[in-house]
């Protein structure tokens, strides 16, 4: 059997070693993810043809397809969540916290590991997918494009690039969660964002009312200040986005390095 | 090899678990870490594993500090602990997985282990029972060839023929470079694999001496009426009692592990006196 050589830098080695174990730990919840999300999927596709014949309407043909990438993206994200949240489950029970805690790899190798696993290889293997399920359902490029052509269709709901955006920032967040809560990481995670987000809300309502003399009562008019053209609000959401997913993965390594048993 | 120096632990504030703790552990030995249910062994293999941070003090491996986790410390150390979960995956999956980040892993002694005890590493390990899950995992631990083995109750939930074979397999290892040690309350399974105890008792070791220490020291006597004289400790046993005393070189040692940790809770100061100058 071959052994890595041990070193206190980053091993290329080792960091394989530990993306081979988290996939092996982790391959039946993710092989069943993905069988479950493709049924979904075939299911709609199914679904959608099934109505076109029944209504006798003709609708274009490549609206099924549109149905299928637009819930393939969304379960693109949840999923992701989903699978991430469990990612570092062994360091949420003292029974098998020790095993992940003590694995002769470094913080960064694991972190990386864990990061590679969940999300580059995951968004690579389903945005792949997707690709392909559109070649065969004839309505590509709508997976890379900016926007839809079909009028029927809301170009966000389908917009491929927000849509990774979005999955790298709450990746990011659901990546902590994963290393931070012990069990039920999605929920915790899920309940976490909630709350932030109604923390965050009535802080708000209090600054505006204390600032600016009441909701009601006074109006302010940003939108004076501010150009709002479409490619200006884009260029703000992805740097709000990386911003987040630059945080959040920052203080995941630093809650890894600083893990103790549960 | 593992230094210790002046340790703070507390798991809740003002509620300390060890206080000023100092303990240094060398290549080549055994130790026994006994103590009393919640007297922190389990805790104090967390610290030494670099698994739970101490308020202040040092825990260092061969001068580095074992809270950095380094791979290079992590490479040298394999922990079975009390309670643990393997994951479902057949005995030579986890071989493949884990084996490689241990350099001077030994595949033969694997097989020789888990043959002698009766472990079949085809079937998934998450599937057998509890004692051969540690029967499986005791023999990837000895395998592992690390410097640093930390044993907690290893004989827990293993049968009776398997707690020898355990015994043997350990005693025919010639490993001069690594410490082993066991936490353990069954002293009567695991006093013949020691060659050093010590003894916690509320967050402070009380007793910390090899057993050739022990023996220069004490002596163990069973005696069969209760004047037998002048002892520091005793018991009661059929026909008689079983007492340790000052050491004396014309009587049979009957060293007992049990008694002497019954002794040391309970008359601390007057055995550790003997080591201290008192009488040989």
């Amino acid at each position: 059997m071959k052994t890595i050589n041990q070193v206190n830098g980053f091993s290329k080695e080792r960091f394989m070693q530990v993306v081979k174990r988290f996939w092996m730990l982790n391959q039946k919840k993710w092989l069943i993810g993905f069988a479950g999300g493709i049924g979904i999927l075939v299911l709609i596709y199914l679904l959608n043809t099934y109505n076109n014949i029944v209504d006798f309407t003709p609708t274009p043909n490549s609206m099924a397809g549109i149905a299928v990438i637009g819930v393939g993206l969304t379960l693109y994200k949840y999923g992701g969540y989903f699978l991430t949240s469990g990612i570092f489950n062994e360091l949420g029970k003292k029974s098998t916290a020790s095993q992940i805690l003590t694995l002769p790899a470094s913080i960064l190798e694991k972190f990386a590991a864990a990061w590679l696993l969940t999300y580059f290889l995951y968004t690579i293997v389903v945005v792949g997918l997707l690709y392909i399920v559109g070649i065969l359902l004839g309505i590509n490029p709508i997976v890379t494009n900016l926007q839809s052509y079909d009028p029927v269709v809301n170009m966000y709901s389908i917009y491929f690039l927000d849509t990774v955006l979005t999955f790298t920032a709450m990746h990011s967040v659901f990546f902590l969660g994963s290393i931070y809560f012990d069990g039920n990481n999605f929920l915790k995670t899920l309940l976490a964002i909630v709350l932030f987000f109604i923390g965050f809300g009535i802080i708000t309502v209090i600054f505006v009312t204390v600032f600016f003399g009441g909701i009601t009562t006074g109006m302010v008019n940003f939108s004076a200040n501010w150009d709002f053209n479409p490619m200006n609000l884009m260029m703000g959401s992805v740097i709000v986005k990386i911003g987040i997913a630059i945080l959040f993965l920052f203080l995941s390594y630093r809650q890894l390095q600083n893990r103790q048993i549960a | 090899m593992i230094s210790i120096n002046n340790l703070n632990f507390a798991f809740k504030k003002g509620e300390p678990l060890f206080s000023d703790l100092n303990w240094s552990l060398e290549p080549g030995k055994t130790y026994g870490l006994l103590g009393l249910n919640g007297a922190g062994k389990t805790s104090l293999f967390n610290i030494i594993s670099g698994m739970l941070f101490s308020r202040d003090g040092e825990c260092s491996f061969e001068g580095e500090s074992v809270r950095s986790r380094s791979p290079q410390f992590l490479s040298e150390l394999f922990i079975v602990p009390e309670q643990f979960e393997l994951p479902s995956m057949t005995g030579d999956k986890y071989v493949e997985l884990h084996a490689p980040f241990y350099p001077r892993f030994d595949e033969e002694l694997l097989k020789r282990s888990l043959s002698e005890l009766q472990v079949n590493s085809k079937k998934k390990i998450s599937e057998l029972s509890f004692g051969q899950q540690k029967k499986y995992l005791l023999s990837f631990a000895l395998a592992t060839g690390t410097k640093l083995l930390l044993l907690d109750e290893p004989t827990n939930g293993m049968d009776i023929p398997s707690k020898s074979q355990f015994r043997k397999l350990q005693a025919s290892l010639d490993q001069p470079d690594r410490c082993t040690v066991i936490s353990t309350h069954q002293v009567r399974d695991l006093g013949s694999m020691l060659d050093h105890v010590t003894i916690l008792k509320d967050g402070k070791i009380i007793f910390n001496y090899s057993l050739d220490q022990i023996f220069e020291y004490l002596s163990f006597i069973k005696t069969e009426s209760e004047d037998s004289g002048e002892y520091i400790y005793a018991e009661e046993i059929l026909g008689g009692l079983h007492t340790i005393q000052s050491h004396k070189d014309d009587m049979r040692n009957d060293f007992d592990l049990e008694l002497l940790f019954n002794g040391v809770i309970q008359q601390p100061e007057k055995i550790n006196q003997q080591f201290n100058g008192g009488e040989k």
